[in-house]
């Protein structure tokens, strides 16, 4: 079910922390549709798959496509300011948790 | 310069319990739940601080504002607390109401205290509490007797005079005379009360009143001569204490009180208010008894009872200050403004004059009936032309007219020789025109260049006799300014400015200062007899340039650099030459995450004054200017250094926070002298060329806190502070004991020096 | 009389140059009171701006500016403008790649607008008062704007208190930041004094931004035993306290530009001791000198004796002795 690299703790406080300092909160609330989706929605869809859930939002974060919002216009997704993959996992499996 | 550094820190020399209190709100806010995030940034958060605090050693220097002049503990007492519906307009709530009470440093003389409550839009009602006690000595020693505040002193019964040997270095203060010496603690203490209110008819008028009570006690050294002082038994050029340093008693109250009316409308808007300022000192004047010989021949043992000279020294009068005020504006388009103030003010002075040393106990009037007219009026005119240019046109004018009578007084001067003095009431008017345009060169670039010319005219109503009252009584002074600023990329600014004037005084040669029959005749008080003028009152030409660079280098390194140097020239044969000042200052901030940062700055400072005056001259008749003779100079030079460090790092996820302070200061005075026309001007016998000792003070402080957030609502906080201050000051020596060769009584004033640690311990607790 | 002509020629040809005004159209107050000012109208730009945003956006709630009952105060969009690129997805026309638009007025260094049409925003409800003179003053002119020393977003502007207040000024004023370290300084470091007790940075009548219309006048709200008018006057304190004093601090106490007998001797030249050379003598005895030192020099100088040197009431007080 979940992944190996998934049972590895969460730091709540870090991923948060990096999540604010990057602006992710703007457009994405834990449980409230923004312009983005909620991090529980996300979490939601990509239940039972983790695996491509945590490359997909790599992906989002890393290199910034073009993403659909939530009022169908399109925008650039917003790159992360951090090159640390470990800050990085550990942020998307925070949220994969919720 | 701008340096982008907004996590400003705190001067060394700041109250360490305000540091305390900074500390907490430098808290950065830990995660909360959700509801708790949003009402931390909609709700305001009241705190409360209580704690103990000891400081290590007495020093009235150190204590001088902050009232930790004593060792031993102190109490740390903050609070702020405030609340009201006005903070429900984030959750749709529709109150207008906000009431807030603080008080500040509870537990020292630096107490205040605030309370407010307004309904936004409508009404607001504040008050204040604020006191401060500026420690000025406690090393100051003296035989009167009378209390430190009071306006009466007296000598102890068995002081006997001092010893009125014919060598002064000779003459000695005997154990039983030093024994009589005790030391007083002086300070000067204000007590400000305030009110304040204010009230909208409508969003356009309102109204708004404050008032203030100072109420003041407490003493200020001040310098006496006694009456009478050359008698002693060996002769008129034999001295003795004639210079008594006393404890002049600050025993003032100041209510002030301000009265508005607001109109603000679509295009204009106008201000109508009364300013009033009634000053009232409790005493009007001191008296202090001498221990001179009284009639020239009578020395009185020390030991024994003596009848001692009374003399008075007036105080500060009563008076008060009423004026009215008018200012306003018109927009007569977006682009086109006009600005403009009016005030009348009369100040009034009329306390009963004292009657002793008149001649033949003789006033001409039993009180001053002084009346001082103020008018003052404004206008600017401001038209943005196009996008990039502003012009503005201005022009203000400032009158002082003394309406107060001339009289003749024939008094007893300082020497018990009959004098007549006339009184000069002076009178002033200054008129500035003010032309500037701003010029923006696209989006990088701007220009500034100004246009000002100044009008000063001096006169006095009445003089009895007609004499001219004034050494200068007009003067014209044009300046030109211009400032370039430059947007280099989008991480530099830089800016530019260069300032030039020139003023021409009128000056008039044969004005010889009215100071009665007091027969010294050719040289007095700025008289172009020998050359001579008065610096303020002298022809001078000014330079002032000005240079400043703000360079943001990283995101997290910033640089700021700015100087700064003028230069005055006189016109003047002898007086005041020329005068020049330069300063440096150099800032730099790393932010190296989100809540640590370091920064460092250094300052520089140097000012040199240069002034030539001749030591004799003829006493010509009055027609006559007499070229002096014996032409000494004196330069005074000033140098100021400091340098600065601080860092702010949080651990532990937050929850420490450490803020530290360290700095240096250093600053240097001295006086220079040539005298070139005597050849024994370095001899010991008169030392009366070379340099002064400095005037010396090293500051070297060190400030360190700590503070650990418990939980949500509670922390706790450390501080310590450590600052030592290292001055020498020759202007102390002439009053030490030891002997007294010269004509001052001892008061072991002494160059302040202290080393002292303080520690605080805090408990903060905020909630909303 | 010569000085009202000039100002009337000089008036007349601005006047005529303002019909070129109306080029420039600037922020029209009227124009930004249209945005939506409720809690509502902010709810566009809150929805992202959340607790959860970087900046205390919220905090403005906790002041004056978010008070919604008070129908003076302002919406978001009021100051920062309607911002339709920033509010409606995707980019700006012609703008390259897929960022969100850039809001209307942004506040700071990094905004594209000039100082002065950030505080044209400001200057839209904020007139009067103490910000009469603020046009083409001191500030105005050197690139300040009001977002340079003020802090919406809080409940406690910095520059609205006294203990933080000095710190905001030193950012640019630095020689008056290394002053108030001096010996004698007014207690401004210890909080007791802030700068705008004795300016208004926001444009005066006075001289250097001083609240009162002379520098005297801004001396005597605390010091009103100074103000006289004394019987004897000593011309170089009536004019100006600044003749001898200088207010931010100084070596020489008490807040003195240099001391007597050397500070007289600018202006006196005679009678008595204000002719005569002094060096060292001034030290007093323990400078070495054998010959008797005198008060004239020593410690206060002239002023042991001419003590009441701003004035005199006494009848008996012509040379300030009384």
């Amino acid at each position: 079910m979940i992944s190996s690299a998934a049972v590895a703790a969460v730091d709540e406080g870090a991923a948060r922390a990096l999540a604010k300092k990057n602006d992710c909160f703007k457009c994405h609330a834990v449980d409230k549709t923004k312009k983005g989706p909620s991090y529980k929605k996300i979490a939601t869809k990509y239940k039972g798959k983790e695996a491509e859930g945590e490359t997909k939002m790599i992906k989002n974060i890393t290199t910034g496509p073009k993403v659909k919002l939530e009022d169908g216009s399109e925008e650039d997704h917003k790159i992360i300011d951090t090159t640390d993959q470990a800050e990085i996992k550990n942020l998307v499996h925070w949220i994969l948790s919720l | 310069m701008k340096t982008r550094n907004e996590k400003l820190q705190r001067s060394a020399l700041s109250l360490a319990v305000h540091g305390a209190l900074a500390a907490m709100f430098a808290m950065p806010l830990m995660v909360m739940a959700a509801d708790d995030e949003v009402s931390v940034l909609t709700r305001p958060t009241s705190s409360v601080e209580v704690g103990v605090a000891g400081v290590s050693e007495k020093s009235a220097k150190f204590g001088e504002y902050n009232g930790l002049n004593d060792s031993g503990a102190y109490g740390i007492a903050n609070f702020n607390i405030g609340g009201g519906s006005a903070y429900d307009a984030y959750d749709g709530g529709n109150g207008t109401l906000r009431w807030e009470m603080n008080g500040q440093d509870l537990g020292t003389t630096s107490r205040e205290f605030g309370a407010s409550v307004s309904s936004q839009g409508s009404w607001d009602v504040r008050i204040g509490y604020d006191e401060l006690r500026h420690n000025l000595s406690d090393t100051f020693q003296t035989p009167q007797v009378g209390s430190m505040g009071g306006n009466r002193f007296t000598m102890p019964a068995t002081f006997g005079t001092v010893n009125a040997q014919s060598n002064p270095s000779t003459r000695t203060l005997d154990a039983n005379q030093l024994a009589a010496f005790h030391t007083e603690e002086v300070g000067s203490t204000r007590k400000n009360t305030s009110l304040g209110a204010g009230y909208h008819f409508s969003p356009q008028l309102s109204i708004r009143f404050d008032y203030n009570h100072l109420d003041q006690s407490g003493a200020k050294l001040i310098g006496t001569g006694a009456q009478g002082g050359q008698a002693t038994p060996y002769g008129a050029t034999w001295r003795a204490e004639s210079n008594n340093i006393l404890m002049n008693p600050t025993n003032y109250k100041t209510d002030s009180f301000n009265l508005a009316l607001n109109w603000v409308g679509d295009k204009g808007h106008l201000t109508a208010g009364y300013y009033g300022s009634i000053f009232r000192d409790g005493y009007d004047r001191v008296t202090w008894e001498n221990a001179m010989v009284s009639n020239g021949t009578t020395i009185c043992a020390s030991g024994g009872s003596c009848t001692y000279q009374t003399n008075t020294l007036s105080t500060a009068p009563s008076n008060s200050f009423h004026q009215l005020n008018l200012s306003g504006g018109y927009a007569f388009s977006s682009a086109t403004k006009l600005v403009g103030g009016l005030s009348y003010g009369q100040s009034e002075q009329n306390v009963g004059y004292i009657n002793d040393l008149m001649q033949g106990g003789v006033l001409p009037q039993s009180s001053l009936n002084g009346s001082v007219i103020s008018t003052h009026a404004n206008l600017k005119l401001t038209n943005r032309t196009t996008k990039d240019l502003l012009l503005s046109a201005g022009f203000k004018y400032n009158e002082r007219d003394n309406r107060t009578s001339s009289n003749t007084y024939n008094y007893l001067a300082q020497n018990n020789a009959n004098y007549t003095g006339v009184n000069t009431p002076y009178s002033n008017r200054k008129a500035q025109l003010e032309l500037a345009g701003d010029y923006r060169i696209g989006k990088k670039q701007s220009l500034r260049l100004a246009y000002e010319h100044e009008y000063i005219k001096r006169w006095c109503n009445n003089v009895v006799g007609g004499a001219e009252c004034v050494a200068s009584p007009s003067s014209d002074e044009d300046k030109l300014g211009l400032t370039y600023r430059l947007k280099a990329g989008d991480n530099v600014k830089l800016n530019v400015g260069y300032a030039y004037a020139k003023r021409n005084a009128e000056f008039n040669h044969l004005y010889k200062a009215n100071t009665g029959n007091y027969a010294v005749a050719a040289t007095i008080n700025g008289g172009d007899y020998a050359g001579y003028l008065a610096y303020p009152y002298a022809s001078r030409t000014q330079n002032i340039v000005k240079a400043g660079l703000n360079w943001q280098a990283t995101d997290r390194l910033d640089f700021g650099v700015s100087g700064r140097y003028s230069f005055d020239e006189y016109e003047a044969t002898l007086g005041v030459q020329d005068g020049s000042s330069a300063s440096f200052n150099l800032d730099a901030t790393y932010t190296y995450s989100e809540n640590a940062s370091v920064s460092a700055y250094v300052s520089w400072q140097n000012s040199e004054r240069d002034l030539s005056a001749g030591a004799a001259g003829g006493v010509p008749a009055p027609s006559v200017t007499v070229a002096p003779t014996n032409i000494f100079s004196n330069q005074l030079k000033q140098d100021g250094s400091s340098i600065g460090l601080n860092t702010k790092h949080a651990f532990l996820g937050g929850k420490l926070e450490l803020l530290g302070d360290l700095s240096y200061s250093l600053d240097k005075s001295h006086y220079s002298t040539q005298v070139p026309y005597l050849a024994t001007c370095g001899a010991t016998g008169t030392l009366t060329c070379g340099d002064t000792p400095d005037i010396k003070a090293e500051l070297v402080a060190f400030k360190l806190t700590g503070s650990y957030r418990i939980d949500k609502h509670a922390k706790v906080a450390l501080v310590y502070l450590y600052q030592n201050l290292t001055s020498s000051d020759y202007y102390y020596n002439g009053y030490q004991y030891g002997y007294t060769p010269n004509r001052v009584m001892p008061t072991n004033e002494q160059a302040p020096n202290y080393e002292v640690s303080f520690l605080g311990a805090s408990y903060v607790y905020s909630f909303q | 009389m010569k000085h009202w002509k000039k100002l009337l020629i000089v008036g007349a040809a601005i006047a005529g140059l303002g019909q070129f005004g109306a080029a420039y159209a600037g922020n029209d107050g009227a124009m930004a009171k249209a945005a939506d000012r409720s809690l509502k109208g902010d709810q566009v730009c809150t929805e992202c701006h959340d607790e959860n945003d970087n900046k205390a956006v919220l905090a403005v709630y906790k002041g004056k500016h978010g008070v919604k009952a008070d129908g003076r105060t302002p919406g978001c969009q009021t100051c920062h403008g309607a911002s339709e690129a920033h509010v409606k997805n995707g980019p700006k026309k012609g703008e390259v790649g897929g960022k969100r638009g850039a809001v209307d007025v942004v506040f700071g260094a990094k905004s594209t607008l000039s100082t002065r049409e950030q505080s044209e925003v400001c200057a839209g409800c904020h007139k009067g008062d103490k910000r009469t003179h603020w046009t083409a003053s001191q500030h105005d002119s050197g690139d300040v704007s009001c977002v340079s020393c003020h802090t919406n977003h809080t409940h406690q502007d910095k520059v609205l208190k006294k203990a933080t207040q000095p710190q905001v000024c030193y950012t640019c004023h630095k020689e008056q930041r290394a002053e108030g370290r001096k010996m004698s300084h007014h207690p401004v470091a210890e909080g007791k004094i802030a700068c705008s007790d004795c300016h208004n940075p926001h444009g005066s009548a006075g001289p250097k931004l001083l609240k009162k219309n002379t520098l005297n006048e801004t001396c005597f709200t605390c010091h009103a035993e100074k103000r006289g008018p004394f019987l004897w006057e000593h011309q170089a304190a009536t004019e100006d306290c600044s003749n001898c004093h200088t207010p931010h601090g100084s070596n020489i106490s008490p807040l003195l530009k240099s001391r007597a007998p050397f500070l007289c001797t600018e202006c006196h030249d005679g009678p008595h001791n204000s002719k005569v050379p002094v060096a060292a003598n001034a030290g007093g005895t323990q400078a070495g000198l054998t010959a008797v030192p005198s008060e004239n020099y020593t410690g206060r100088g002239c002023m042991n004796c001419h003590s009441v040197i701003h004035g005199s009431n006494h009848p008996a007080g012509a040379l300030l002795h009384r």
